[in-house]
Order: structure tokens, then sequence, then C-alpha cells
């Protein structure tokens, strides 16, 4: 059920429009900090992207998106235009409602 | 992480319940800023403080406790727990005396400004915390539900119509999150900056602003600060990647509560980067100024806003 909820985001904030161009990894606090992709907004996406097609996530990747800092830094140079940072909102939201269940 | 969240979604709402506050402290740290000044307690505008400022040594301190046994380690514990670990805590938070009276005279400063800018207003004594922290962790049911019960009915059984924030979380729950659950929240609210006109000559003449991520992001204010900063003739050094719109960093304290050794890397970069600009770093956030003064190793100053505008630094 999860899935069809995450399916429900991916395209309410497009985010297949993702060309993985890592500009919003330049300009991620956690990023900088780790320089680990699941902790970058593009490895955010992609693993919201991921969830959304039934693929399972590990403890560490929930935590990357747990640890996303909401900055919206990545919005404002996302040349796709989207916008990362609500997406990212959405998702944990998701997520934690689920983990609370 | 998960049996983290519970934990930590657990003791958040029953100090909620207990005392209206996201952390078990004493609900008197919250209006002992007022104590002296003469503020009335009903009005037609109030000074909504969300006891953000105030919480900030409480907050430090929690971090501290969190960092000794991070949330991995300690999440199942606290779980099961989390009446147990809220007492402990309320016993166990005990911040120097030096960093309460660091945050109250913060608050007192910016009541200071209001009150020298002719701004009439009350204060809540009893005010209840905004729940942007249950928001921000993504708590959303336990927010909407907390918000209605709690926040705004409050508001609404005292007749509060002019709302004056002073910080960002608060500011931004009121005009942009609660708004989009509830429609219109009947109150009026204006940031406390947005009712400075004139400020006296400051102390310090140079400064970095460490923008926060949601005065500058989320609600259009990063040029409030900056104008103010102006009239207390107080030469802010600008950078195009440090205190850019688009590149500026966040301080880190987003995620202290979730993953706190991340927290603390964040704002050492941040710290590092600041550093280079100026030794005076200029916030207008309680979280920003947690995370960043608890991580500048003695590097920077970190200033508040309000100090820096009423001389008091």
């Amino acid at each position: 059920m999860i899935n069809d909820q995450v399916k429900l985001l991916v395209e309410k904030y497009s985010l297949t429009r993702c060309a993985r161009c890592n500009f919003c990894e330049s300009v991620c606090p956690t990023y900088a900090a780790t320089r680990r992709r699941i902790h970058g907004p593009r490895g955010r996406i992609w693993l919201i992207i991921y969830l959304s097609q039934g693929i399972d996530v590990n403890s560490d990747e929930y935590d990357g998106l747990l640890s996303c800092l909401n900055c919206r830094a990545c919005n404002q140079v996302c040349p796709a235009g989207i916008e990362i940072a609500e997406a990212i909102h959405d998702a944990k939201a998701l997520l934690v409602r689920n983990a609370l269940k | 992480m998960e049996d983290w969240l519970r934990g930590l979604r657990s003791i958040m709402l029953s100090s909620l319940n207990y005392n209206r506050l996201p952390i078990p402290v004493e609900r008197g740290v919250c209006s002992e800023w007022a104590r002296g000044m003469g503020i009335p307690e009903s009005g037609d505008a109030v000074i909504y403080t969300s006891c953000l400022y105030q919480l900030v040594p409480y907050i430090n301190s929690f971090t501290g406790l969190m960092e000794k046994a991070p949330p991995s380690a300690l999440g199942p514990l606290v779980n099961r727990l989390s009446h147990l670990v809220a007492s402990f805590a309320r016993v166990a938070l005990k911040p120097p005396r030096s960093e309460v009276d660091r945050v109250n005279g913060i608050v007192r400063a910016i009541a200071t400004l209001l009150i020298r800018n002719g701004v009439k207003f009350a204060y809540m004594p009893d005010e209840p915390y905004s729940g942007a922290l249950l928001y921000e962790l993504g708590f959303e049911d336990d927010f909407k539900e907390y918000f209605s019960s709690v926040v705004l009915s409050y508001f609404r059984s005292r007749g509060i119509k002019n709302v004056i924030t002073i910080d960002p979380h608060t500011h931004h729950i009121l005009t942009v999150v609660a708004p989009r659950f509830f429609g219109d929240l009947g109150l009026r609210v204006v940031n406390y900056m947005e009712l400075i006109k004139g400020v006296d000559k400051a102390k310090v003449s140079r400064v970095v602003i460490h923008d926060s991520c949601l005065y500058s992001r989320y609600l259009g204010m990063r040029n409030a600060y900056r104008v103010l900063l102006e009239k207390a003739g107080v030469e802010h050094v600008e950078d195009p990647y440090v205190t850019g719109v688009s590149t500026s960093m966040c301080c880190g304290g987003p995620v202290e509560s979730i993953n706190p050794s991340l927290s603390n890397k964040v704002a050492r970069l941040r710290i590092d980067a600041l550093s280079k600009l100026s030794n005076n770093v200029v916030v207008a956030c309680p979280i920003c100024y947690a995370n960043l003064s608890r991580n500048s190793g003695g590097r920077v100053k970190v200033l508040d806003l309000a100090e820096v505008l009423t001389g008091a630094q």
C-alpha cells in the first residue's frame, strides 16, 4: 500500500524528470558532510522512485531519507524544476506514518 | 531508527500533553524573560515566542546526551521506556545558568526593540509550543491533531487576532503550514523584524550573516535582517557561494534529534565556511543559534540579530 502512495508522490512531483545531473548534490549540506549519495537529493529522489516500484529499502537508505534537512537549496539549482525538498518531506511523512503503524 | 522514531514521538507527545512543550522541562522557563519588563498579559497583539529560544539550552543538553548514546543504540530502550526517559530528562536536563540567561536576553532584546519602536503588545505566560518539530520530523498526523486541539483552540479561546512571531519556524507554521491544513486561521501574523523601523548604531561593525533556510528560501525574508543591520551601521560580508540564496548551507539543526553526529558535522562545515568571512556570525533563528554556537569551537562568535540591534553584543 505504501508503494501506491509513493507512486502518487512520484507523479505529483514528476520525480522521473531527474536527469541525474548532480547540481543538487553541489549545494546539499548533508551530502557535503558525508559524500554519500543517499545523503544527497539525487539519491533521495531515486530512493523514492525505487520505493514506488516496490523495491525494498534498507535501514541505511531509510536513515538517508530521514536525514534530509529540508533546507530547499536543491530546489533552487534543479534545472528540471523539481520541488525536491517538498517531495522528500512528503515521502518522510509517509514512511514515518508507515513505521508507526 | 524506527524504534528511535517511536520513542522520540512518544517523548514529544507525552511532553506536549504534560506542559505543551516538545521536550520535558518545566513551563516556567518560557516566561522567565518577561520578568521585570512590565509587559501586560493581555492586549490586542501578542508576542508568540513558542518558547523556542528559551528551550535552546535544554535542546543543547538533550543533544549532548544523545551524542553519548546515539539513536541507533538507544532507540529500542527509549521506545520501551519513553515515559521513564521523559521523567528522567525533566531532572537531568540542567543547562548552565549562563546559557539560560543568554537566550532569555535574546527574547528580552526582541521585546525591547519592539517597545523602542512603539509597538504595543502583550505576552502569554502559558503559550503553547507551535508544534513545528512534529511537522518537520514528518509526524504530520500528530502535528494536525496537536495544532488544532491545542494551539488553534488556545488562540481562539482567548480571542487573539494579532500575533507577533520571533522565529522562522513558528512563522512558517502559522503563515504557511497550518493554513494549508486548516484554511484561514483568523490570525494576522507578523514577524517582529517587519515592525522594527529604527535601530541604534550597533557595537559590532562587520559580520557575516548565516541565513535561516526558512527565512531565506521559504518565507522570502532574507533582506529583512540585512536592511536592519545596514540601518544599525553593520557591514555584512557577502560571498556568492557562502551567503548566496541558492548555495548558502543549512546549520544542520533540523536533524539534531534524528542524527546528531551528522547534524554536528554539517554545523562544523558551516562554521568553517563562515569563519573565512568574519569572526562575528549573525543568526536570526534559535535552531541556527543552538547548532552553530554548540559547534563553533571558539572560532567564531555566534550572535543573534536582536543582540546586535540592541547593542547587547
